[in-house]
């Protein structure tokens, strides 16, 4: 690799939350006028991996070095002082203050016993020209758009003269001209010799733009390439794969009988472009594609979560509008968020309370909660699906995250339901559980509930699925069955080589 | 951009003129000098109370203790100066605690990270306890040192507390363009994770806004202690809810990371021309006072959600 | 077995009730008279009666408060509606109305008013602070308006019997509190409202995501409070026989929370201790007649009162900092 000596090293760097190994000895180098791009799925660690250089939080092993120095951050302000500047995903400005008033917010310059404004805006002029960008300073940054805010974040980490710049998903809420500009810029301070460091998933921007690559996968650094050495296929194969190379079909699950339900034309404008997709009793769909692609917008969008604004759902062949979760439920949909914490769990009512809770209605008379009743069905998920916990009265919130998984997943399974929509129920659990995750697949498929299956993971894609529809860009690019199903076919998908046109 | 311009001083100030021009037309009388006068001489507790609850509220946070802590001051000054203290220093040391206690319930609210509304919640009984100690009943104050400041002859015949109050709302205005704290506690207020990026320093910042939020308070209580003349250890309770309902009718929002000083002074300057115009109505007691004032902070809030989108909905 | 033995003494409302039993003991320390009891025409007198007695208006309000707070709310109205509870309770007794009617009008427009504070904070999206701060105003001011600015004095022995009648040798209010605790604890954990309003104030987002019928949720927890208030000034009015719209139920928004606060009910909402609201509405009762018995000034109780919110601040600061340390993992994963 290049010969000059990195300004920002980590060696062997580990941190776990409870239950989590977010990161696992990772080493990394960062070397002045290289882009260094960090890929990896969901749960691979990128995350945590940002907050270690920014200073917002600290690696219970290993270290980081400054310079060749050993450093370690106290806090955010820190990390600025030690030259490298973090743009953050989604938290880039103050969204009440202006423009030069988040560029010099915690810095601002004095006159005597005042503020210098007309000298901070002036400056603050004089930093976004310098990108190229003519703005208004005195704008709210709540009236930028996700474009502007992320480059005048950009600009303010570069007047902290910053040598180390690291952008956090910069693109993924701007549109294809947004990223030009945007690469453009960060081109120009490579050429200035500024260390960045760009996490993204869209594998033609991590082309564009990078020198050096560095997958991630399950908290551990599956390599680090020159961008140039490493196929688009490698890439995905890297990013995705545990053990593709010996990924087996399994049942590949078609299901049979008559299709209850169908999507025709469903989409939500920059969410996810209309799709269709039907299904059939014990039909197992499966989802590929990376992260960002629209998986989850495409579950939500089904399941009424986000409200489609076009489109339509067939049930039993008749066309009905779900108003929201509440109408697809009674429809017979469940649905598993990705996002167990925010979207899925009660963590301070009880495993019992969190089983009985959705279909509550369903069972109740009188409107009454039956304690003994929702402990029956408790002990009977504890058993079936083996969840490690004291007993159904047990808090959630003190659960690992395999086994709250299984409480949501028992809590969509009491609801009886004809499909069951599954993001990424294999995800920050561990082995065992996951194992046992797919095992419920296949149980439900033979009974005869439909799934739909998301995972980053394409060999557990591939080992249920009897249909897989390929995303990119938010939109299904691929609808695979039967002898398309193989790991390279789906690779190239996703890569979105040219053949596929 | 409706909402922008609903959301700023502006609002409040035509609402302030309607009413003006209401009580013009319905009564000659009403708008004269001397009605704007005594509206600022009346308003003065209320709207220094309202500028410290409006500078807590500005950083995310909200404060209880303000009616209690000017019931605190306004009974410390009063009985310091009846033991013979210089008014001066009274006033001084009453400033002085409510900063502190303010300082002290920010402190807490950072190191335990418990919901300002409990931990102010309880700084409200302390005052509340404390000024009950100095002294149960009214303590009209008598001592000779009183005298020149019983009746403070300003030009334009305005009262001390009242010129203080503007003087002030100026100076604040002021410092949050050029007081770094201020400043930061904007930020906290408007997106406390991204201040904390960009190297914010939250607890000092939480402590100092909290303390400046306390020593209005005294300064309020000051204010209650020149305007009557007494000290009251039972004065002014509710007193903080009505200071936080003419900061967001002024047009500060509960959610923090905006200051509306200007709005506040409008705000409970609204509220106390809102008394005296149903006094000249003749409307008998306070009932409707109260329910006008109720429907006048829910169109305020309400119109501002509804053209705010609901985006938020439910946060 | 022992676990669940070993959770209840962990558990909030352990805490509270602990929190009782010391200032009990302080009170039979100081207070030689404390737990003295006399039979008395046919009921008990002495002062920890007392202290039941004239807690229940508290804990009332503290119980719908606690729905509330459970659903991440916060209701600041609870005074102005009591108020409003007793002027128009008071209103129709002294037209000649009977006693049931009165007692309806005051529990009704409670709950009515209740859920238009729901309305407000749910379909209106307003801060909770904010949306039951219009009430806190303008409530108030109904009250007078309904009351004509004065106190409405009324004599109606069967309302009268709602504060000072008594059943088996304990005054009615006493029973009254027992019965709606035992009512919503019931409420709580007995139905699917109750689930469903915890797990509201516990994820919100979640709570969409499972079906949960939101909306109805908080209106009615929001209109129970509000039931709970009204019947806090219905029993206030009852007990001075008159309906007084500046005094009814002043501060009483702020001890509920308190109450609740001190119970263990997170201010963030979730999980619901209905014992230990009442616990701790019996605590700020105790510390308040242990006060005036000893002949102090009534101040010492407030100041009590506010060592009580910072020591549990302290206690529940473990509790906070475990969830802040525990947020980075939900991102973590990532």
């Amino acid at each position: 690799m290049s010969a000059t000596a990195p300004l920002v090293e980590l060696r062997g760097v580990s941190r776990r939350y409870p239950g989590v190994r977010a990161l696992e000895q990772v080493g990394l180098e960062l070397r002045a006028g290289e882009v260094h791009a960090l890929c990896g799925s969901n749960g691979a660690g990128k995350s945590t991996l940002v907050r270690l250089l920014g200073g917002v939080e600290r690696p219970d092993e290993g270290e980081l070095r400054v310079a060749g120095q050993p450093v370690s951050f106290a806090s955010p302000i820190e990390a600025l002082r030690a030259g490298i500047a973090v743009v953050h995903q989604e938290t880039h400005l103050v969204p009440q203050l202006s423009v030069a008033e988040n560029l010099f917010l915690g810095r601002e310059l004095r006159r005597g016993w005042r503020l210098d404004w007309p000298a901070m805006r002036a400056r603050a002029r004089t930093s976004l020209a310098q990108l190229g960008l003519e703005l208004d300073v005195d704008r709210k940054a709540a009236t930028l758009t996700a474009a502007l805010a992320q480059l005048v974040a950009i600009a303010r980490a570069l007047d902290l003269d910053a040598r180390v710049l690291v952008l956090d998903e910069p693109t993924s809420s701007l549109d294809a001209s947004e990223v030009e500009r945007l690469f453009a810029l960060v081109r120009r301070l490579r050429e200035r010799g500024l260390a960045i460091v760009f996490v993204g998933h869209s594998l033609e921007q991590v082309e564009a733009i990078s020198d050096t690559i560095t997958v991630l996968r399950d908290g551990r650094r599956v390599g680090t390439h020159r961008a140039r050495e490493l196929s688009r296929e490698q890439l995905v194969a890297s990013m995705l794969g545990r053990e593709l190379a010996s990924a087996t079909r399994g049942a590949a699950r078609i299901g049979g009988g008559a299709e209850f339900l169908a999507a025709r034309g469903l989409g939500r404008r920059g969410a996810i472009e209309p799709f269709d997709l039907a299904f059939q009793p014990g039909m197992v769909v499966g989802l590929a594609g990376l992260l960002g692609s629209g998986r989850s917008e495409l579950a939500r969008a089904l399941f009424a979560a986000d409200r489609p604004d076009q489109g339509a759902w067939f049930v039993d062949g008749a066309e009905r509008r779900l108003s929201g979760p509440r109408d697809a439920i009674e429809r017979g949909l469940a649905f598993c968020s990705e996002n167990r914490k925010l979207d899925g769990i009660f963590p301070s009512l009880t495993v019992a309370e969190n089983i009985a809770i959705a279909s509550q209605r369903h069972r109740s008379r009188w409107g009454l909660f039956s304690r003994g009743e929702a402990d029956g069905l408790a002990r009977a998920s504890i058993e079936r699906f083996r969840i490690a916990c004291s007993g159904p009265e047990q808090p959630v919130g003190t659960l690992s995250g395999g086994n709250q998984q299984k409480v949501l997943l028992s809590r969509a399974l009491t609801l009886e339901p004809r499909l069951v929509i599954l993001d990424e129920p294999t995800r920050g659990i561990d082995v065992g559980a996951k194992a046992e995750v797919e095992q419920l697949v296949e149980q439900l498929a033979a009974r005869g509930t439909a799934v739909l299956f998301i995972s980053s993971a394409l060999e557990e894609v591939l080992r249920h699925a009897g249909r897989v529809l390929v995303l990119r860009d938010r939109r299904v690019v691929a609808t695979l069955e039967g002898a398309q199903l193989d790991a390279q076919e789906i690779l190239r998908r996703i890569a979105g080589d040219a053949r596929d046109g | 951009m409706r909402s922008t311009w609903l959301s700023s001083w502006r609002a409040t100030a035509l609402a302030l003129a309607l009413l003006l021009l209401a009580g013009a037309l319905r009564h000659p009388g009403f708008l004269s000098f001397g009605t704007l006068l005594d509206a600022l001489d009346d308003g003065a507790v209320l709207g220094l109370a309202a500028l410290g609850a409006m500078v807590v509220m500005s950083s995310g946070g909200i404060d209880l203790s303000p009616g209690a802590v000017v019931a605190l001051a306004s009974i410390s000054v009063a009985s310091l100066v009846q033991s013979g203290l210089p008014p001066p220093l009274a006033f001084a040391l009453a400033i002085g605690g409510g900063a502190l206690l303010g300082g002290l319930a920010g402190w807490l609210i950072d190191v335990l990270a418990m919901p300002a509304f409990i931990v102010t919640l309880g700084a409200m009984f302390l005052a509340r306890g404390l000024a009950l100690a100095i002294h149960v009943e009214a303590l009209p104050i008598d001592a000779a040192a009183w005298g020149p400041w019983s009746r403070v002859e300003l030009p334009l015949g305005l009262d001390l507390a009242a010129c203080a109050w503007l003087a002030l709302a100026g100076l604040l205005a002021l410092a949050y363009r050029h007081a770094r704290t201020l400043r930061n506690a904007l930020a906290l207020g408007g997106d406390e994770r991204t201040a904390t990026y960009f190297g914010v320093p939250v607890r000092t910042t939480r402590v100092r806004v909290h303390a400046l939020g306390g020593a209005f308070a005294g300064l309020a209580g000051v204010a209650y202690t020149l305007y009557t003349g007494k000290g009251d250890s039972t004065a002014c309770v509710g007193l903080e809810l009505d200071a936080i309902a003419a900061a967001v009718i002024g047009g500060t929002a509960l959610r923090g990371g905006e200051a509306a000083v200007f709005g506040t002074v409008l705000g409970a300057l609204l509220l106390g021309l809102l008394q005296t115009l149903l006094v000249f109505e003749g409307v008998p007691g306070a009932g409707w006072t109260r329910l006008v004032l109720g429907l006048l902070l829910l169109a305020f809030v309400a119109l501002r959600r509804l053209l705010a989108g609901r985006v938020e909905a439910g946060a | 077995m022992a676990d669940a033995r070993l959770a209840w003494w962990k558990s909030s409302a352990a805490k509270a009730a602990l929190g009782w039993l010391v200032v009990l003991a302080i009170g039979a320390a100081i207070s030689p008279g404390f737990f003295e009891l006399e039979w008395r025409e046919g009921r008990l007198y002495g002062t920890f009666v007392d202290v039941l007695l004239r807690a229940s208006p508290t804990l009332l309000a503290a119980l719908g408060m606690t729905l509330v707070i459970g659903t991440g709310g916060v209701d600041l109205s609870v005074g102005a509606v009591a108020a409003i509870s007793a002027v128009l309770a008071a209103r129709h007794l002294q037209s000649g109305g009977n006693a049931a009617m009165a007692l309806t009008l005051g529990l009704g427009s409670g709950a009515l008013l209740g859920a238009w504070n729901g309305v407000l904070v749910r379909k209106l999206g307003l801060v909770p602070i904010v949306a039951t701060l219009v009430l806190f105003t303008a409530g108030r001011g109904l009250a007078q308006l309904a009351s004509g600015g004065n106190v409405l004095t009324f004599r109606s022995d069967t309302f009268a019997s709602l504060a000072t009648g008594t059943l088996a040798g304990l005054p009615l209010p006493i029973w009254i509190t027992l019965a709606s605790l035992a009512a919503l604890t019931f409420v709580v954990r007995g139905t699917s409202f109750g689930l469903y309003l915890q797990a509201c104030g516990d994820n919100p987002r979640a709570a969409d995501l499972a079906g949960l019928p939101v909306t109805a949720v908080i209106v009615s927890a929001y209109a129970l409070c509000g039931l709970f208030a009204a019947l806090s000034g219905a029993i206030v009015a009852a007990d001075v026989q008159a309906g007084d719209a500046a005094s009814a139920g002043l501060y009483l928004e702020l001890d509920a929370i308190l109450a609740v606060v001190i119970g263990g009910t997170s201010l963030r909402g979730g999980r619901v201790q209905l014992v230990g609201t009442a616990f701790g509405a019996l605590i700020l009762q105790t510390l308040t007649t242990l006060v005036l018995v000893q002949g102090a000034r009534l101040e010492f109780a407030l100041i009590a009162k506010a060592l009580a919110v910072v020591a549990v601040c302290a206690l529940q600061s473990e509790r906070w900092g475990e969830l802040l340390r525990r947020r980075p993992r939900a991102g973590g994963a990532q």
